[in-house]
């Protein structure tokens, strides 16, 4: 847990004092380890391959779409018989349930010192970023796991056997689409990011007992499937980046689909643009209010804050990180939007909105280089922290497991492995991106040559998108 | 047509490649003279260096863009207090020392390091121990949570 740094009263001593602790980065205030920045050349390397793949990936381009509909075997009769077995569906929803209790029951009851509970590294390192490379290499592994999905349809099934008529869902109204996902992970973003309290275990505990209390109630209204399809903020977030795995379920069974071929079947909806926004503008906000030209941009407005407004320090911060996370948002969802109106300059028949929609699914790609970029050490050394915290998860000297003197090897990889990681997320996530953008332009445009001119709007928008992405890398974290 | 395009698109891309070459390479030749260039000063990591061996540079100080020039023999650790706030720039291999002083009794605790020394009250003490992990870390007041400042570990 960090505590707000007293600000003295001159600004440029706050600044100084505030840089060395970004207070209400409360999350990640529990690792005390920051990556290095990546050096110049690196930098000027990875933009320049980033213009250079551009160009080969538009001189290379085909002409006919090839993921629209992709082709889709199946996996061998036994395995997909064993996995999607009603023994592995309940025993993968009681461990998620478990975890899900267990966090709670830690954070309720358990330590107050951030580090040695349990809730906090879990939600916010092994759930929130370990999901992810899972979900990437294995499809959407958080629906076999998800609590809240085993819960209700638990609840169902008990509800069928003692005899009572369950009454059908009501219709998801098509207006709400992706809306509550894209508003359940900026809060997610608010609390793990911008609150000084987010990291505390009890506040941890509570948010899991209000979000379970939602996604229950939201559950018995629409339908199981439905919510987690469209509005439950972990499933739709992890589902999406499963949808660039290999694995697919399709009738029930499991089976294998070509690389990047899962995502233009994304169910397009209101709020999809948001989503997206949502999930890269908030990784976006975390690098660049790590980074030192944050802080000497922020000086004004918070002495205004301060001096003018009259609000607390540590309130001022808060509010001058919160609007930053928000107007981040909006900036990412801007930036796309002027690549749409742009490339619909060679296609007046769509509608602006329809365009931006149905080309959404093309930053999943981006939103993963972020997250990959961003967090690829904070999973791989922090997490190691969940060895210990299993045997411990109260915080009280317990050694349930054995592993409670496991200890985080800070050394694991060094700094230049790191560099090179981040720099990879980030081109073949460029890459991905605008191999996908190519082809549902080729999809929708009628003619092949508006679909290539189409794509020089939308290639500026993903070179703009990774550009930051490197310079929020190369971003110095010094005092 | 689509064919010519596709020779210009190719050439574009080359051009980048050459551009970007010929401008890189200064800096990547540079690279490993900048990473070297400590080495005589951090020859033997392992060994316990004399303590005016290590090389420490102040970015602590505001608005001072350009390196701190390297601190010579005799010069003290440099000093970390509540309200310093300083990063102390190392290479890997080098040997870490600073001073810490504070007023009531605490305990100062590097992270990543995972190292805690005792810090009675007013009394100034010196941490030291061998850059062996690279990235960047906190030091703190562990019972207060206050920061102290940061160590950067350069490979």
């Amino acid at each position: 847990m960090r505590r707000a740094p007293t600000l003295a009263s001159t600004g440029a001593a706050a600044v100084v004092s505030l840089a060395a602790a970004p207070a209400p980065a409360s999350a990640h205030g529990l690792v005390g380890r920051a990556d290095l920045p990546i050096p110049d050349w690196l930098f000027s390397w990875g933009a320049a391959t980033v213009l250079i793949v551009s160009f080969l990936a538009l001189a290379a381009a085909w002409t006919r779409p090839k993921l629209q509909a992709p082709a889709w075997r199946p996996l061998p009769a036994g395995l997909d018989r064993v996995l999607s077995s009603r023994a592995v569906t309940v025993l993968c929803g009681a461990i998620g349930v478990a975890l899900l209790a267990v966090t709670i029951w830690a954070g309720l009851f358990g330590t107050e010192a951030t580090p040695e509970n349990f809730a906090p590294t879990f939600v916010y390192v092994g759930f929130w970023l370990g999901l992810v490379p899972l979900s990437v290499l294995f499809g959407d592994v958080f629906r076999a796991f998800n609590p809240w999905c085993a819960m209700g349809r638990a609840t169902g099934a008990l509800a069928r056997r003692l005899g009572g008529g369950t009454s059908e869902p009501l219709p998801y109204p098509t207006w709400l689409g992706y809306w509550p996902a894209a508003a359940g992970l900026l809060a997610f973003g608010w609390f793990e990011l911008v609150s000084p309290r987010g990291d505390e275990p009890l506040v941890v505990a509570v948010l899991a007992l209000i979000y379970t209390g939602v996604t229950l109630a939201a559950m018995a209204i629409y339908g199981v499937e439905r919510w987690s399809e469209r509005g439950e903020a972990f499933s739709v977030y992890f589902g999406l980046f499963a949808r660039l795995s290999v694995f697919e379920r399709r009738d029930g069974h499991l089976g294998v689909r070509p690389p990047l071929s899962g995502l233009p079947r994304w169910p397009v909806a209101p709020g999809a643009v948001a989503l997206l926004a949502t999930m890269i503008g908030v990784v976006t906000f975390d690098g660049l209010s790590a980074g030192q030209s944050f802080y000497e941009g922020m000086r004004g407005p918070l002495g205004w804050l301060r001096d003018s407004v009259g609000l607390s320090p540590r309130t001022a911060l808060q509010a001058v990180f919160a609007l930053t996370m928000f107007a981040t948002v909006l900036l990412v969802a801007g930036f796309y939007w002027l690549g749409i109106r742009g490339a619909r300059t060679v296609a007046r028949e769509f509608s602006t909105s329809g365009l931006a929609r149905s080309f959404a699914h093309t930053l999943v790609p981006i939103a993963l280089a972020y997250v990959g970029a961003h967090y690829v050490s904070l999973l791989l050394l922090q997490g190691q922290a969940l060895g210990a915290l299993a045997s411990d998860p109260l915080g009280r000297g317990w050694d349930l497991l054995g592993s409670a003197d496991s200890e985080i090897n800070y050394g694991l990889l060094g700094a230049e492995t790191f560099w090179y990681l981040q720099v990879g997320f980030v081109v073949i996530g460029h890459v991905a991106a605008l191999v996908l953008a190519h082809d549902r332009a080729l999809a929708i445009f009628d003619d092949a040559k508006a679909a290539v001119r189409s794509q020089y709007w939308l290639l500026t928008v993903m070179v703009g998108f990774t550009t930051l992405a490197l310079w929020l890398l190369a971003q110095a974290r010094e005092g | 047509m689509r064919h010519r395009q596709r020779l210009v698109l190719f050439a574009l891309a080359a051009l980048i490649a050459v551009t970007a070459f010929v401008v890189l390479r200064p800096s990547v030749g540079d690279a490993p003279t900048v990473a070297n260039a400590p080495a005589p000063a951090g020859q033997d990591p392992a060994a316990d260096q004399p303590p005016d061996d290590s090389r420490q540079t102040d970015a602590g100080e505001p608005a001072d863009a350009t390196p701190a020039p390297v601190k010579r023999r005799k010069a003290k650790p440099p000093l970390l207090t509540a309200d310093s706030a300083r990063t102390l720039s190392y290479n890997k291999g080098d040997r870490i020392r600073f001073r810490v002083r504070h007023a009531s009794p605490e305990e100062v605790h590097v992270h990543g390091y995972d190292i805690a020394r005792d810090l009675p009250a007013g009394k100034t003490v010196t941490v030291s121990f061998p850059a062996d992990i690279e990235g960047i870390f906190e030091v703190e007041l562990e019972r207060s949570g206050t920061p102290l400042g940061k160590l950067k570990v350069e490979p």
